[in-house]
Protein backbone atom coordinates (compact mmCIF):
# COMPACT_ATOMS: atom_id res chain seq x y z
CA UNK A 1 0.00 0.00 0.00
CA UNK A 2 1.20 3.29 -0.98
CA UNK A 3 2.01 6.18 1.46
CA UNK A 4 0.16 8.07 -0.01
CA UNK A 5 -3.00 6.04 0.05
CA UNK A 6 -2.42 5.26 3.65
CA UNK A 7 -3.35 8.42 4.22
CA UNK A 8 -6.04 9.55 2.42
CA UNK A 9 -9.62 8.91 2.79
CA UNK A 10 -11.79 8.38 -0.41
CA UNK A 11 -14.91 10.74 -0.51
CA UNK A 12 -17.62 8.39 -0.36
CA UNK A 13 -19.71 9.67 -2.82
CA UNK A 14 -16.99 10.16 -5.32
CA UNK A 15 -17.83 6.94 -8.07
CA UNK A 16 -14.48 7.49 -9.48
CA UNK A 17 -12.41 6.39 -6.00
CA UNK A 18 -15.28 3.94 -4.53
CA UNK A 19 -16.37 0.90 -6.45
CA UNK A 20 -19.20 -0.31 -4.70
CA UNK A 21 -20.54 -4.17 -5.09
CA UNK A 22 -22.79 -4.74 -8.14
CA UNK A 23 -25.84 -7.38 -8.64
CA UNK A 24 -27.29 -8.23 -11.38
CA UNK A 25 -30.98 -9.26 -11.49
CA UNK A 26 -32.42 -11.93 -14.15
CA UNK A 27 -35.71 -10.02 -15.07
CA UNK A 28 -36.97 -12.70 -16.60
CA UNK A 29 -36.94 -15.66 -13.53
CA UNK A 30 -37.53 -12.41 -11.47
CA UNK A 31 -41.19 -12.47 -9.57
CA UNK A 32 -40.82 -9.69 -7.69
CA UNK A 33 -41.48 -11.82 -4.83
CA UNK A 34 -39.35 -8.61 -2.55
CA UNK A 35 -37.82 -11.19 -0.16
CA UNK A 36 -34.32 -9.66 -0.95
CA UNK A 37 -35.10 -6.23 -1.09
CA UNK A 38 -36.52 -6.70 2.38
CA UNK A 39 -33.29 -8.34 3.71
CA UNK A 40 -30.62 -6.50 1.95
CA UNK A 41 -28.12 -5.04 4.46
CA UNK A 42 -27.75 -2.15 2.91
CA UNK A 43 -31.24 -1.15 1.24
CA UNK A 44 -28.87 -1.35 -1.76
CA UNK A 45 -32.43 -3.18 -3.60
CA UNK A 46 -35.52 -1.62 -4.46
CA UNK A 47 -38.81 -3.07 -6.61
CA UNK A 48 -39.32 -1.63 -10.09
CA UNK A 49 -41.81 -2.07 -12.48
CA UNK A 50 -40.91 -3.50 -15.84
CA UNK A 51 -42.62 -5.40 -18.77
CA UNK A 52 -45.78 -5.04 -16.69
CA UNK A 53 -44.30 -7.03 -13.58
CA UNK A 54 -42.63 -6.03 -10.50
CA UNK A 55 -38.57 -6.77 -10.51
CA UNK A 56 -35.58 -6.38 -8.27
CA UNK A 57 -33.39 -3.62 -9.31
CA UNK A 58 -30.17 -2.07 -7.51
CA UNK A 59 -30.54 1.49 -6.34
CA UNK A 60 -28.25 4.30 -7.90
CA UNK A 61 -27.43 6.31 -4.66
CA UNK A 62 -24.30 8.21 -3.89
CA UNK A 63 -22.80 6.23 -1.25
CA UNK A 64 -21.32 2.55 -1.40
CA UNK A 65 -24.73 0.70 -0.48
CA UNK A 66 -23.89 -2.99 -1.77
CA UNK A 67 -21.26 -4.75 -0.08
CA UNK A 68 -21.39 -7.92 -2.39
CA UNK A 69 -22.31 -9.87 0.64
CA UNK A 70 -24.38 -11.85 -1.51
CA UNK A 71 -27.53 -12.48 0.98
CA UNK A 72 -30.10 -11.63 -1.70
CA UNK A 73 -28.59 -14.31 -4.06
CA UNK A 74 -29.07 -17.14 -1.13
CA UNK A 75 -32.58 -16.15 -0.07
CA UNK A 76 -33.52 -15.52 -4.04
CA UNK A 77 -35.55 -18.91 -4.48
CA UNK A 78 -35.78 -18.56 -8.35
CA UNK A 79 -31.82 -18.10 -8.59
CA UNK A 80 -32.34 -14.56 -10.05
CA UNK A 81 -30.31 -12.38 -8.47
CA UNK A 82 -26.68 -12.21 -7.85
CA UNK A 83 -23.71 -10.25 -7.19
CA UNK A 84 -21.42 -9.91 -9.91
CA UNK A 85 -18.41 -7.64 -8.54
CA UNK A 86 -16.83 -7.29 -4.91
CA UNK A 87 -16.80 -3.93 -3.39
CA UNK A 88 -13.71 -1.39 -3.34
CA UNK A 89 -13.81 1.13 -1.55
CA UNK A 90 -10.29 2.37 -2.76
CA UNK A 91 -7.53 4.59 -1.14
CA UNK A 92 -7.24 4.13 2.42
CA UNK A 93 -9.81 1.32 2.19
CA UNK A 94 -8.77 -0.36 -1.09
CA UNK A 95 -9.10 -3.98 -0.93
CA UNK A 96 -6.09 -6.00 -1.07
CA UNK A 97 -5.08 -9.25 -1.82
CA UNK A 98 -8.70 -10.20 -2.88
CA UNK A 99 -9.91 -12.07 -6.10
CA UNK A 100 -12.85 -12.83 -8.06
CA UNK A 101 -16.06 -13.94 -6.63
CA UNK A 102 -16.21 -18.22 -6.40
CA UNK A 103 -18.27 -19.98 -5.14
CA UNK A 104 -17.02 -22.69 -2.47
CA UNK A 105 -14.44 -24.84 -3.49
CA UNK A 106 -13.62 -29.20 -2.64
CA UNK A 107 -10.11 -29.73 -2.62
CA UNK B 1 -13.38 -44.34 23.94
CA UNK B 2 -13.32 -40.57 22.10
CA UNK B 3 -15.84 -39.75 19.67
CA UNK B 4 -12.86 -39.89 16.56
CA UNK B 5 -12.09 -42.88 17.77
CA UNK B 6 -15.49 -44.26 17.67
CA UNK B 7 -16.57 -42.64 14.36
CA UNK B 8 -13.71 -44.08 12.71
CA UNK B 9 -13.92 -47.37 14.07
CA UNK B 10 -17.45 -47.26 12.74
CA UNK B 11 -16.44 -46.08 9.44
CA UNK B 12 -14.10 -48.51 8.91
CA UNK B 13 -16.52 -51.60 9.73
CA UNK B 14 -18.53 -50.16 7.17
CA UNK B 15 -15.84 -49.53 4.31
CA UNK B 16 -16.31 -46.08 4.41
CA UNK B 17 -14.49 -42.77 5.10
CA UNK B 18 -15.18 -41.41 8.55
CA UNK B 19 -16.09 -37.73 8.68
CA UNK B 20 -12.80 -37.17 10.34
CA UNK B 21 -10.99 -37.64 7.63
CA UNK B 22 -9.86 -36.01 4.38
CA UNK B 23 -10.76 -37.34 1.28
CA UNK B 24 -9.81 -35.43 -1.73
CA UNK B 25 -12.62 -33.97 -3.57
CA UNK B 26 -15.18 -35.12 -1.01
CA UNK B 27 -19.01 -33.67 -1.17
CA UNK B 28 -18.80 -30.84 2.17
CA UNK B 29 -19.18 -32.65 5.61
CA UNK B 30 -21.74 -31.31 7.69
CA UNK B 31 -20.03 -29.35 9.83
CA UNK B 32 -18.48 -27.59 6.53
CA UNK B 33 -22.43 -27.21 5.20
CA UNK B 34 -23.08 -25.45 8.53
CA UNK B 35 -20.18 -23.28 7.63
CA UNK B 36 -20.74 -22.54 4.26
CA UNK B 37 -24.74 -22.29 4.40
CA UNK B 38 -24.49 -19.94 6.82
CA UNK B 39 -26.00 -16.38 6.16
CA UNK B 40 -26.77 -13.46 8.11
CA UNK B 41 -30.31 -13.51 8.46
CA UNK B 42 -31.99 -9.64 8.40
CA UNK B 43 -35.89 -10.87 8.64
CA UNK B 44 -37.29 -13.22 11.49
CA UNK B 45 -40.52 -14.78 12.76
CA UNK B 46 -42.44 -13.74 15.37
CA UNK B 47 -42.56 -16.69 17.21
CA UNK B 48 -40.22 -17.16 20.27
CA UNK B 49 -36.60 -19.19 20.35
CA UNK B 50 -37.57 -22.32 22.74
CA UNK B 51 -35.45 -21.51 26.01
CA UNK B 52 -33.56 -25.06 25.78
CA UNK B 53 -32.42 -24.04 22.31
CA UNK B 54 -30.54 -21.52 23.75
CA UNK B 55 -29.35 -22.96 26.91
CA UNK B 56 -27.92 -25.36 23.90
CA UNK B 57 -26.17 -22.63 22.33
CA UNK B 58 -24.86 -20.38 24.92
CA UNK B 59 -23.15 -23.94 25.77
CA UNK B 60 -21.38 -24.03 22.63
CA UNK B 61 -19.85 -20.77 23.76
CA UNK B 62 -18.62 -21.76 27.12
CA UNK B 63 -16.73 -24.09 25.09
CA UNK B 64 -15.08 -21.67 22.57
CA UNK B 65 -10.83 -21.62 23.25
CA UNK B 66 -9.73 -19.13 24.89
CA UNK B 67 -6.38 -17.50 25.61
CA UNK B 68 -5.36 -19.24 28.87
CA UNK B 69 -8.77 -20.54 29.13
CA UNK B 70 -9.50 -16.79 30.50
CA UNK B 71 -13.19 -16.97 28.86
CA UNK B 72 -13.51 -13.47 28.88
CA UNK B 73 -16.60 -13.06 28.12
CA UNK B 74 -20.23 -12.87 29.95
CA UNK B 75 -23.82 -13.23 28.32
CA UNK B 76 -26.36 -11.43 28.39
CA UNK B 77 -29.87 -13.10 27.08
CA UNK B 78 -32.88 -10.33 26.61
CA UNK B 79 -36.06 -12.29 25.31
CA UNK B 80 -38.37 -9.06 26.29
CA UNK B 81 -39.62 -7.67 23.75
CA UNK B 82 -40.09 -4.00 24.97
CA UNK B 83 -36.17 -3.83 26.25
CA UNK B 84 -35.24 -4.86 23.03
CA UNK B 85 -37.52 -1.85 21.02
CA UNK B 86 -36.15 0.58 23.84
CA UNK B 87 -32.75 -0.51 22.48
CA UNK B 88 -33.12 -0.20 19.22
CA UNK B 89 -34.87 3.54 19.86
CA UNK B 90 -31.61 4.47 21.82
CA UNK B 91 -29.14 3.08 19.14
CA UNK B 92 -31.25 4.99 16.31
CA UNK B 93 -31.63 8.37 18.01
CA UNK B 94 -27.62 7.96 18.31
CA UNK B 95 -27.55 7.21 14.62
CA UNK B 96 -29.09 10.32 14.32
CA UNK B 97 -27.15 12.69 16.09
CA UNK B 98 -24.02 11.35 14.39
CA UNK B 99 -25.80 11.29 10.75
CA UNK B 100 -26.98 15.27 11.21
CA UNK B 101 -23.26 15.91 12.13
CA UNK B 102 -21.40 13.61 9.65
CA UNK B 103 -23.64 12.98 6.75
CA UNK B 104 -22.97 15.64 4.56
CA UNK B 105 -25.98 14.39 1.82
CA UNK B 106 -28.78 14.82 4.18
CA UNK B 107 -27.37 17.06 7.09
CA UNK B 108 -28.63 20.74 7.31
CA UNK B 109 -25.13 21.65 8.06
CA UNK B 110 -24.17 21.00 4.67
CA UNK B 111 -20.91 21.67 3.93
CA UNK B 112 -19.99 21.38 7.56
CA UNK B 113 -21.15 18.30 7.84
CA UNK B 114 -18.80 17.60 5.08
CA UNK B 115 -15.37 18.58 6.93
CA UNK B 116 -17.20 17.07 9.65
CA UNK B 117 -17.14 13.54 8.15
CA UNK B 118 -13.59 14.28 6.97
CA UNK B 119 -12.10 14.51 10.01
CA UNK B 120 -14.18 11.76 11.96
CA UNK B 121 -13.54 9.05 9.56
CA UNK B 122 -9.83 9.82 10.02
CA UNK B 123 -10.47 9.70 13.73
CA UNK B 124 -13.34 6.50 13.90
CA UNK B 125 -11.49 4.87 10.45
CA UNK B 126 -13.22 1.20 11.49
CA UNK B 127 -16.19 2.45 12.56
CA UNK B 128 -16.88 5.10 10.37
CA UNK B 129 -15.62 2.72 7.79
CA UNK B 130 -17.88 3.24 4.32
CA UNK B 131 -20.18 0.12 4.70
CA UNK B 132 -21.09 1.38 8.97
CA UNK B 133 -21.21 5.32 7.63
CA UNK B 134 -24.00 3.99 5.16
CA UNK B 135 -25.77 2.08 7.70
CA UNK B 136 -25.83 5.02 9.94
CA UNK B 137 -27.64 6.52 7.75
CA UNK B 138 -29.94 3.75 6.82
CA UNK B 139 -30.68 3.17 10.78
CA UNK B 140 -31.26 6.81 11.25
CA UNK B 141 -34.16 7.27 8.79
CA UNK B 142 -35.57 4.12 10.24
CA UNK B 143 -35.05 1.66 7.04
CA UNK B 144 -32.77 -0.87 8.87
CA UNK B 145 -33.67 -2.06 11.96
CA UNK B 146 -30.67 -2.73 14.48
CA UNK B 147 -32.00 -6.59 15.73
CA UNK B 148 -34.16 -7.23 12.41
CA UNK B 149 -36.83 -8.25 14.65
CA UNK B 150 -35.58 -11.07 16.41
CA UNK B 151 -37.52 -12.67 19.09
CA UNK B 152 -34.07 -13.02 21.36
CA UNK B 153 -30.82 -11.13 21.48
CA UNK B 154 -27.61 -12.51 22.73
CA UNK B 155 -24.88 -9.89 24.17
CA UNK B 156 -21.52 -10.71 24.72
CA UNK B 157 -19.82 -8.71 27.60
CA UNK B 158 -15.76 -8.69 26.93
CA UNK B 159 -14.04 -8.68 30.23
CA UNK B 160 -11.59 -6.57 29.91
CA UNK B 161 -9.01 -8.45 32.37
CA UNK B 162 -8.58 -11.40 30.05
CA UNK B 163 -5.81 -12.92 28.75
CA UNK B 164 -4.03 -11.93 25.45
CA UNK B 165 -6.43 -10.60 23.20
CA UNK B 166 -9.88 -10.91 24.61
CA UNK B 167 -11.60 -9.02 21.80
CA UNK B 168 -10.62 -12.06 19.86
CA UNK B 169 -11.79 -14.79 21.71
CA UNK B 170 -14.96 -12.81 22.21
CA UNK B 171 -15.23 -13.62 18.54
CA UNK B 172 -14.23 -16.63 18.46
CA UNK B 173 -16.92 -17.42 21.12
CA UNK B 174 -19.46 -15.70 19.06
CA UNK B 175 -18.88 -17.58 15.86
CA UNK B 176 -19.18 -21.02 18.16
CA UNK B 177 -22.65 -19.56 19.00
CA UNK B 178 -23.65 -18.56 15.57
CA UNK B 179 -22.89 -21.83 13.93
CA UNK B 180 -24.48 -23.99 16.85
CA UNK B 181 -27.76 -21.96 16.12
CA UNK B 182 -27.44 -22.36 12.38
CA UNK B 183 -27.37 -26.24 12.64
CA UNK B 184 -29.90 -26.39 14.99
CA UNK B 185 -32.35 -24.34 12.01
CA UNK B 186 -31.72 -20.88 13.76
CA UNK B 187 -31.23 -17.96 12.00
CA UNK B 188 -28.85 -15.31 13.33
CA UNK B 189 -26.78 -11.58 12.73
CA UNK B 190 -23.76 -10.39 14.27
CA UNK B 191 -24.73 -6.90 15.27
CA UNK B 192 -22.21 -4.38 16.26
CA UNK B 193 -24.51 -1.50 16.30
CA UNK B 194 -25.59 -2.20 20.07
CA UNK B 195 -21.35 -0.40 20.47
CA UNK B 196 -23.54 2.90 20.45
CA UNK B 197 -25.04 1.93 23.68
CA UNK B 198 -21.80 3.26 25.41
CA UNK B 199 -23.04 6.23 25.35
CA UNK B 200 -26.24 5.29 27.10
CA UNK B 201 -25.90 5.20 31.07
CA UNK B 202 -29.36 3.93 31.43
CA UNK B 203 -28.53 0.93 29.26
CA UNK B 204 -24.95 0.21 30.41
CA UNK B 205 -26.82 -0.20 34.17
CA UNK B 206 -29.84 -2.19 32.62
CA UNK B 207 -27.58 -4.52 30.87
CA UNK B 208 -24.60 -4.53 33.69
CA UNK B 209 -21.88 -3.13 31.69
CA UNK B 210 -19.41 -2.09 33.92
CA UNK B 211 -15.91 -2.75 34.38
CA UNK B 212 -14.17 -5.09 34.06
CA UNK B 213 -16.98 -5.48 30.99
CA UNK B 214 -17.43 -3.67 28.17
CA UNK B 215 -20.02 -4.06 25.33
CA UNK B 216 -18.71 -5.91 22.63
CA UNK B 217 -21.20 -7.33 20.05
CA UNK B 218 -24.63 -8.58 20.57
CA UNK B 219 -25.77 -11.70 17.77
CA UNK B 220 -30.12 -11.54 16.98
CA UNK B 221 -31.53 -14.94 16.99
CA UNK B 222 -34.82 -15.97 15.85
CA UNK B 223 -36.24 -18.11 13.63
CA UNK B 224 -35.74 -17.17 9.69
CA UNK B 225 -38.50 -15.86 7.33
CA UNK B 226 -38.35 -17.69 4.23
CA UNK B 227 -34.71 -19.45 3.41
CA UNK B 228 -32.53 -17.45 3.71
CA UNK B 229 -29.21 -19.53 3.73
CA UNK B 230 -27.22 -21.36 1.46
CA UNK B 231 -23.95 -21.12 -0.62
CA UNK B 232 -23.25 -18.02 -2.15
CA UNK B 233 -19.71 -16.59 -4.43
CA UNK B 234 -17.66 -14.90 -2.57
CA UNK B 235 -13.79 -13.43 -3.14
CA UNK B 236 -10.90 -15.25 -3.49
CA UNK B 237 -8.22 -14.64 -1.04
CA UNK B 238 -5.05 -14.60 -2.16
CA UNK B 239 -2.52 -16.50 0.37
CA UNK B 240 1.13 -16.50 0.34
CA UNK B 241 2.17 -20.10 0.18
CA UNK B 242 5.89 -21.05 1.48
CA UNK B 243 7.19 -24.48 1.33
CA UNK B 244 10.49 -26.11 0.25
CA UNK B 245 12.60 -22.76 0.41
CA UNK B 246 10.00 -21.01 -2.02
CA UNK B 247 6.74 -19.02 -1.94
CA UNK B 248 4.16 -18.58 -4.37
CA UNK B 249 0.81 -17.19 -4.40
CA UNK B 250 -2.43 -19.16 -3.76
CA UNK B 251 -5.94 -18.41 -4.71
Amino acid sequence: MAVRERFSVPRYDDAALVRTGRVEVDEEKCNGCGMCVSICPGKALFLAEAGGKMVARMVQAELPECVACNDCAAACKREAIGAVRGCDFGMYYKALHRGDLCPPRRF
Amino acid sequence: MGVMEMMSETSAREGEASMYEYVEGRDFNPVEKVILERRSVRRYREEQVPEGAVRRILECGRFAPSAGNSQPWRFVVVRDRKMLEGMERAVRLRCRVFSFLLDWRRSPLGRLALLNSRLFIRLKRNELAPAPFASITLIALGKLRLFHGAPTVIFILEDRRGAGKPHVDVGICGQNMVLAAHSLGLGTCWVGFIELLRYSPYWKRRLGVRYPYRLAEAIALGYPVGKPDGMVARELQEVAWFEDGKCRTVL
